[in-house]
């Protein structure tokens, strides 16, 4: 059964058009993360999903029903707010049992739930405070238990995790990955934190300008880039993008190199057919910082892996990994470093180059090529 | 090198006390005309004082003077029908154009000024207008007459018993339009996501005005009774212009009772009185309103 059916959506604000056809379609209990920067529309698509906002053109169907002139109440649905929406002149407790008295719930069963969501969510102690008395973090985490007393066919969440601290976003990340679990119900999640996206996401729909630009797994968004944008929103530190002439080897193409240390080629050690018109003419290689490290004994001879020496501009140890920024082709380009392997700034570091994973862009465009 | 320094310092304790320089002409002002007054007309309010002021201590006369006066309890009588019923009224009507307003209707901005234009009118010209809507001879009455309603009669305002409600009439029409402008920027300071959590938590429009945003528009009322209340009890103009305190005394309240005994009747002593129970009873709404306002911007 189909979780969620978004077709050809547009959305227009008077004469600014919003949402520019968007089509999305999950399946019932899939969890599907909008993600992408600030303004481009995911606030507003969610608000369409739940009957707040009106539809210019397109249609919404919920769970194989079509709701797309539903009005909210009719569909059947639970939302956390981005900027939590709690009801000021209610308590804690009367907040998250304010739909449930709506929809008639006996009282006794209400404020079993409220404690069932309290005792989840960490907000016991709060349930007599009004959210005025709140920190960001508590009245966050009350409007989730809103969302959480009821039990939807979907649950539509706004970033209900910008708010907390560190630690804490990761407990409720895991907490509302072990909820998905447990209710199987589909789930919307909006955020434009790209890690939360990645970790928590079943699909991921990635928007820029009111246009999805690609849709599909965390792996394969991680992997196959669809354009420049998306390879340079997902993974952090985000994904370098060289400038470089692709040049016709023995062996397939290669890619020409510069820094201070040297002047080098990066074989791709395979031939990639879509690169053979643009020999001589420079592209853009996109490659993760994870693929360029340090030497590494084992690596050497393996097939498109790739030594070269570099000089160390920056230094950025992150505990794990140490990043080293070097300058290739004029531009900054990150690598991740075993800690004891950095060396220091001004020194040569001999950087080990996996092209097994890069890929190509166009130069202006950003297109992918390969 | 010397001078120089000096005119510096000069410059210097000039900027530091301009403020208080600036603020001093009206800080004088006020403590001699209001407060400076007030102590004035409490002291003339335990004398004897008749057409002039006298000042020979005479215990609380006047004020046995004023509670046994008929008259005086005819406008506190007055007053509390027309306070509540101007405040309940006014709130009430002022509460529903505002959520009618607020439903984002076209011309909003055209509808808005012509409800709150009659705030710019003085108390006196609504009295006055009022005045010949309501008179018999005159008004609404001589309209349905020619009209064709031979029987209709309307003669609230010659009628003892009713004139005061005409004041009320005439009060709520004046203020009504700025209770609805508090109570709409009440609304709109309504963060939208509320309404709409509370869409999604299945609320109707109806119940969601009931039990959400009513209730947390609660500073606004609260701001809106202390002003019409003491607009009511300061009511003078109003009475004046529409009825002149008649018929009799029917509709006079405690402000035209201080006028008419302190500066027509020469009773300069109970006219005093009067006035100092009407202070207090200001200050009894103004002062707890005043605590509670500041200790709320002291908790932040
Ligand atoms: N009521 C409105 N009228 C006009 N324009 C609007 C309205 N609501 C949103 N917009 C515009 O639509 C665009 C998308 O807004 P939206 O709130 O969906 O962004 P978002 O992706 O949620 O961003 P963020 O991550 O900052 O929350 C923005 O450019 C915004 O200015
Ligand atoms: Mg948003």
């Amino acid at each position: 059964m189909s979780g969620l059916k978004i077709e050809q959506i547009h959305k227009k604000f008077g004469t600014t058009h919003v949402l520019k056809g968007i089509d999305i379609e999950i399946e019932q209990g899939d969890f599907l993360i909008l993600v992408g920067p600030s303004g481009c529309g995911k606030s507003t698509l969610l608000h369409m999903i739940a009957g707040l906002e009106s539809v210019t053109s397109g249609t919404i169907s919920i769970g194989d029903r079509d709701v797309t002139h539903l009005s909210p109440k009719d569909r059947d649905i639970a939302m956390v707010f981005q900027s939590y929406a709690l009801y000021p002149n209610m308590t804690v407790r009367e907040n998250i049992s304010f739909g449930l008295s709506i929809r008639k719930v006996p009282q006794q069963e209400q404020q079993k739930t409220v404690q069932r969501v309290a005792e989840m969510l960490q907000i016991e102690p709060l349930l007599e405070r009004k959210p005025a008395q709140l920190s960001g973090g508590q009245r966050q985490r009350v409007a989730m238990g809103r969302a959480l007393a009821r039990e939807p066919s979907i649950f539509l969440f706004d970033e209900p995790l910008s708010n907390l601290d560190a630690k804490l976003r990761v407990e409720m990340r895991t907490e509302i990955k072990e909820l998905h679990h447990r209710l199987g119900t589909t789930m919307v999640y909006v955020t434009h934190d790209q890690i939360e996206a990645m970790t928590l996401g079943e699909r991921i729909a990635i928007m820029k300008d009111g246009i999805i630009q690609q849709f599909g797994s965390p792996r394969e968004i991680y992997d196959n880039p669809v354009n420049q944008f998306v390879a340079g929103f997902i993974g952090s530190p985000s994904m370098n993008f060289i400038p470089c002439s692709v040049i016709s080897m023995d062996n397939g193409h290669g890619v020409e190199m510069e820094n201070e240390a040297a002047k080098f080629v990066l074989p791709l050690g395979r031939s990639e057919p879509a690169l053979e018109s643009r020999v001589g003419k420079t592209v853009l290689l996109g490659i993760r910082p994870e693929k360029i490290t340090h030497h590494r004994a084992s690596d050497v001879g393996s097939a498109g892996i790739h030594q070269a020496s570099c000089r160390v501009e920056i230094v950025e140890p992150t505990g794990p990994d140490t990043l080293v920024f070097v300058k290739l082709n004029g531009v900054s380009t990150v690598c991740r470093v075993d800690p004891d392997q950095a060396k220091k700034v001004g020194e040569n570091i001999d950087l080990m180059f996996d092209m097994n994973r890069a890929v190509f862009f166009e130069a202006e465009k950003g297109t992918r090529i390969c | 090198m010397s001078t120089q320094k000096s005119q510096r310092q000069w410059g210097d304790y000039l900027q530091a006390a301009l403020p208080k320089i600036v603020v001093a002409p009206t800080f004088i002002t006020t403590l001699i005309f209001i407060y400076g007054f007030i102590l004035w007309n409490a002291w003339l309010s335990f004398t004897k004082s008749r057409l002039l002021p006298k000042y020979d201590w005479a215990g609380l006369i006047q004020y046995e003077r004023l509670f046994a006066n008929e008259r005086w309890w005819v406008a506190a009588q007055n007053l509390l029908i027309f306070g509540s019923l101007f405040i309940g009224i006014c709130l009430l009507i002022g509460i529903l154009l505002a959520i009618l307003l607020d439903q984002r209707i076209r011309a909003e901005g055209a509808l808005r000024t012509i409800y709150l234009y009659p705030m710019a009118l003085s108390f006196i010209v609504t009295g006055t207008a009022w005045k010949w809507i309501l008179n018999p001879g005159l008004g609404l009455e001589r309209l349905m007459h020619e009209w064709g309603f031979e029987q209709f009669t309307f003669n609230w305002l010659v009628d003892s018993e009713m004139a005061i409600y005409t004041v009320v009439i005439a009060g709520v029409w004046q203020s009504s339009g700025f209770v609805m402008a508090l109570f709409l920027a009440g609304l709109r300071g309504i963060d939208d996501s509320i309404i709409k959590a509370a869409q999604v938590d299945g609320a109707g429009l109806p119940r969601i005005y009931r039990s959400i945003i009513i209730p947390s528009l609660r500073p606004v009322f609260f701001s809106a009774i202390i002003i019409l209340s003491h607009i009511a009890i300061k009511s003078f103009d109003l009475v004046m212009a529409l009825t002149g305190g008649g018929p009799g005394y029917a509709t006079d309240l405690p402000a035209t009772f201080m006028y008419s005994f302190a500066f027509t009747r020469g009773q300069l002593g109970m006219g005093a009185a009067s006035a100092m129970m009407m202070l207090g009873a200001v200050a009894a709404i103004v002062v707890p309103y005043l605590y509670s306002e500041l200790r709320s911007t002291r908790r932040g």
